[in-house]
């Protein structure tokens, strides 16, 4: 008996290890994909049956410019999606069916945190979705690549370029990182943020309170965070106010220290004149950076909780803290959050004010990347691709645009002396109850244009002021066109940013103190940093060349 | 008895006994109260403005007391289909479940079932080892019950450990009940159903108690094999709709501004209110099984 059991045992340890590569079996139903990567030219046959042309007639590579809108056969598309309206049978889905002839299911992903898994569940199932969303997944897009799951969109970007033409007009960079060494493109940039949304914000009722002026140095800056912490600026008789605060633990609550120094950064890679990558917290602007700000906490002008998690708009909303580095987008009356606040601060009035001049004498906002954060692309399970990104390209001009994310003007809205009223705002319950589906399919071509129709004009103004003051430090930070590939980046960057958060925020919280910088730098070199730093100078002197050729051969321009 | 006087025919405690009992009551007010005040706070914050909401600081009180937000969410479908498909689910599988957990469990229970031992090692080999998310995601896709609400039933269906459970209870029937009905022509089936099933009522009703609780509060399944948001189950709903999209998307390393407004705090609260209120409704009546639950989990035997 104990013989056959361990036989017994020992088989069925066998059969688990065999089951292991059944998982692995993809049951060939990606072999109707063309070996070999799907391009535009493979699909020539569909533009010939399909009918319409445009007016112009122009040839493209894939023959006869197709008319979206002209197709007789209904086709099939499914979008696994996460952001945005995500209920089906809406009236914007039922408008964009019959517009273009098709039937649109919705696969909704099952939010941040689980979201990923199922991404990868749908590629790797044999069953994929038409088009297909995801963020931050470097590693599993370079295996739809080479596993042939996605399409070579390239040709029919530059044929219908509603896309490319927006991207190209906001930031030429931004194609860069979603084209491929051979020019060609397997995603689709989702949603880039504006060149800066952030911006330095100040209570203009506590600086007319206390007979103050606007800031324009760090200096004055400071001494304005003494006098809110100090002076009394609500002239409550109480000591409860303080000088900046707003996102814990978020080095961006900083960045007028930040920016105050040449090549200081809490996060990125720099890149200094000669071309030389650094790891920004381990500069010597930043070292600078955080005695300055760990004075200032020391001295009681920050919010003590500044060194938690603490959620942003739940801390503006409250007040308490008259400067914060904030977003572009509180400048709008709608602003949920600014509601908030006034509804609790009826005489408080948060202006935004310039960056102040620093160390270094170049005030800069905070860039955001030129590459997006969010891609989407088409699958190689799509039947006809050219009329699928033909018909998406439709739906991005700016009109159709409008009436996807907003509705119908005078129907869901309204515009009255340039500024946006909503009638049913896309955030509101009623675009959900009523299954309205305004901004349906958010973060799979996100304007931030003329289509961007919320901002005021002020705000929109804010947005460019907030950009066009970023240029400088954008071009001191490094972006990385493939992060996958800083091999030594990816093995040691936990421990390495882990070091780095304790050590950075302790020093503001008084714990350690940049005294002992040099025994910082120490362990981030003994986890790796400087093989990380060799590799990524590598990359960086690769990278710059690939991205002077594509502006200089015009590539998706 | 040390420390106690005997007046009449009462026993009196002593000063320290009354000090611990004392002490005692007052600790475990507390500690009902700290378990107690989270909920507490998401009732008001149910009944708070959004704006004041958004500011925090509601502590016993709702601030600009309002039934808007429950208007509100009653007037979402999400919560409807997240309530039917989680019903549905734990109802039919409970049901199934349980029974053929007992059909599973009877068997084994028997010494003279031939290759009972190898069959009951297969049943706790599965409690040790699982083939994963992939292989199970590619096995309901292929026999078609992707995007189907039985995906989230059936592979949860019978639990080896509940099968342990129900087995050392029917050990413990006594053989001779099962004896005398065969003597008067009951086959097994007919013992299975009008004697052992009788007997095992408490069991049973354990047994389908943890089973509801597992299918109600399941969130995985719906992740894995359903595409459409209306066969969402109700834990998938509440944690999409619980999500603070900026805190999560910053979470998960992008720095930008959400462009959608995450949901009001009342409506998130609301939502949690909705939702939990069957289970504190049934709870009471069902929470002796729970107790006894915990003490049959014993393997007797």
């Amino acid at each position: 008996m104990k013989k056959s059991k361990q036989i017994i045992s020992l088989v069925l340890a066998l059969m688990l290890c065999i089951s292991v590569f059944a998982g692995c079996d993809n049951g060939g139903t990606t072999s109707s994909a063309a070996s070999g990567g799907t391009s535009a030219a493979d699909n020539s046959s569909a533009v010939d049956s399909s009918t319409g042309g445009d007016e112009s007639g122009d040839v493209t590579p894939t023959g006869e410019k197709v008319d979206p809108t002209a197709y007789e056969e209904t086709m099939d598309v499914t979008f696994a999606l996460m952001t945005g309206f995500t209920q089906s049978d809406s009236r914007v889905e039922k408008m964009l069916e019959e517009k273009y002839n098709i039937n649109i299911d919705l696969i909704v992903l099952p939010g941040w945190t689980d979201g990923q898994s199922k991404i990868n569940l749908l590629m790797a199932g044999g069953d994929m979705p038409d088009v297909i969303w995801w963020w931050s997944m470097d590693n599993e897009f370079l295996q739809w690549k080479d596993a042939d799951l996605l399409v070579d969109v390239s040709d029919y970007m530059n044929t219908y370029t509603n896309i490319r033409d927006y991207y190209n007009k906001m930031d030429t960079k931004t194609l860069f990182y979603a084209t491929e060494d051979d020019g060609s493109i397997y995603r689709i940039p989702g949603d880039v943020a504006e060149p800066s949304c952030e911006c330095l914000w100040i209570r203009q009722d506590w600086l007319d309170n206390l007979s103050l002026e606007v800031p324009t140095t760090i200096e004055e800056l400071e001494e304005v965070m003494r006098a809110f912490t100090e002076d009394d600026p609500d002239g409550n008789g109480q000591n409860d106010t303080y000088g900046l605060g707003g996102d814990g633990y978020d080095f961006r609550t900083f960045w007028p220290w930040v920016q105050s120094y040449d090549y200081a950064h809490y996060d990125r890679f720099t890149v200094d004149a000669d071309g030389t990558v650094g790891y920004g917290p381990a500069n010597e602007g930043t070292k600078n950076m955080l005695a300055d700000v760990a004075e200032l906490y020391s001295k009681g002008y920050i919010t003590p909780n500044i060194t938690q998690d603490t959620d942003r708009d739940e801390e503006m909303a409250n007040g308490g803290f008259g400067v914060t580095y904030s977003w572009c987008a509180y400048n709008n009356p709608d602003s949920q959050t600014m509601k908030s606040f006034k509804d609790a601060n009826p005489e408080g009035n948060w202006v935004p004010i310039d960056m102040v001049v620093g160390a270094n004498g170049n005030p800069q906002e905070d860039p955001a990347t030129s590459a997006a954060w969010a891609y989407f692309g088409i699958t190689t399970a799509c039947e006809d691709p050219e009329r699928l990104y033909a018909l998406y390209d439709d739906m991005c001009g700016l009109e159709n645009y409008i009436e996807r994310r907003y509705g119908v003007e005078g129907e869901d809205y309204t515009i009255e002396g340039g500024l946006y009223n909503p009638i049913i705002a896309p955030e509101s319950d009623e675009n959900n109850t009523q299954n309205i589906g305004l901004n349906l399919f958010n973060n799979l071509f996100n304007r931030k244009d003329e289509g961007l129709i919320y901002n005021t004009p002020e705000t929109t103004a804010l947005f460019a002021k907030s950009g066009a003051a970023s240029r400088d430090q954008a071009a001191a930070l490094v972006e990385w066109r493939n992060p996958a590939s800083l091999t030594a980046w990816v093995e040691s960057r936990t421990d390495i940013e882990d070091e780095k958060n304790r050590y950075m925020w302790s020093v503001v919280g008084g714990e350690e103190s940049v005294d002992s910088w040099d025994t910082y730098i120490a362990t981030l070199n003994g986890l790796g940093l400087e093989d990380v730093l060799a590799e990524a100078q590598e990359i960086y002197n690769t990278e710059a060349g690939q991205l002077e050729e594509y502006m200089n051969n015009k590539v998706n321009q | 008895m040390m420390g106690r006087k005997v007046k009449g025919t009462a026993i009196q405690s002593s000063v320290g006994e009354k000090i611990f009992t004392v002490l005692n009551y007052t600790f475990f007010i507390v500690l009902c109260l700290v378990m107690l005040y989270p909920f507490w706070h998401v009732i008001m914050v149910s009944l708070s403005s959004p704006s004041q909401a958004l500011r925090g600081g509601i502590f016993l009180l709702p601030k600009d007391f309002t039934f808007s937000t429950y208007v509100s969410v009653f007037q979402s479908k999400d919560i409807y289909s997240g309530f039917y498909t989680t019903i549905f689910v734990s109802v039919i599988g409970t049901v199934l479940g349980t029974f053929l957990t007992a059909l599973t469990a009877y068997p084994l229970s028997k010494d003279r079932l031939r290759g009972g031992k190898v069959l009951m090692f297969l049943v706790l080999f599965t409690m040790i080892f699982n083939a994963g998310m992939i292989p199970n995601y590619l096995l309901i896709k292929n026999i078609g019950l992707y995007d189907n609400r039985f995906a989230l039933i059936l592979p949860l269906l019978v639990s080896a450990y509940n099968c342990i459970i129900m087995k050392s209870f029917f050990r413990s029937i006594p053989e001779s009940l099962e004896e005398s009905a065969r003597i008067d022509g009951a086959n097994d089936m007919r013992i299975f159903f009008s004697i052992i099933l009788p007997l095992s009522k408490a069991t049973i009703a354990t047994i389908a108690l943890f089973t509801a609780v597992m299918y109600w509060n399941d969130y995985l399944s719906t992740v894995l094999y359903i595409q459409s948001s209306d066969k969402w189950s109700l834990q998938a709903v509440l944690r999409n709709m619980l999500t603070n999209t900026q805190q999560a998307m910053q979470s998960a390393g992008v720095n930008v501004r959400a462009q959608q407004n995450t949901n009001a705090e009342t409506i998130k609260a609301a939502n949690i209110v909705v939702a939990t209120l069957p289970i504190l409704i049934i709870y009471p009546f069902v929470q002796k099984y729970f107790v006894k639950g915990v003490m049959i989990g014993g393997v007797k035997g």
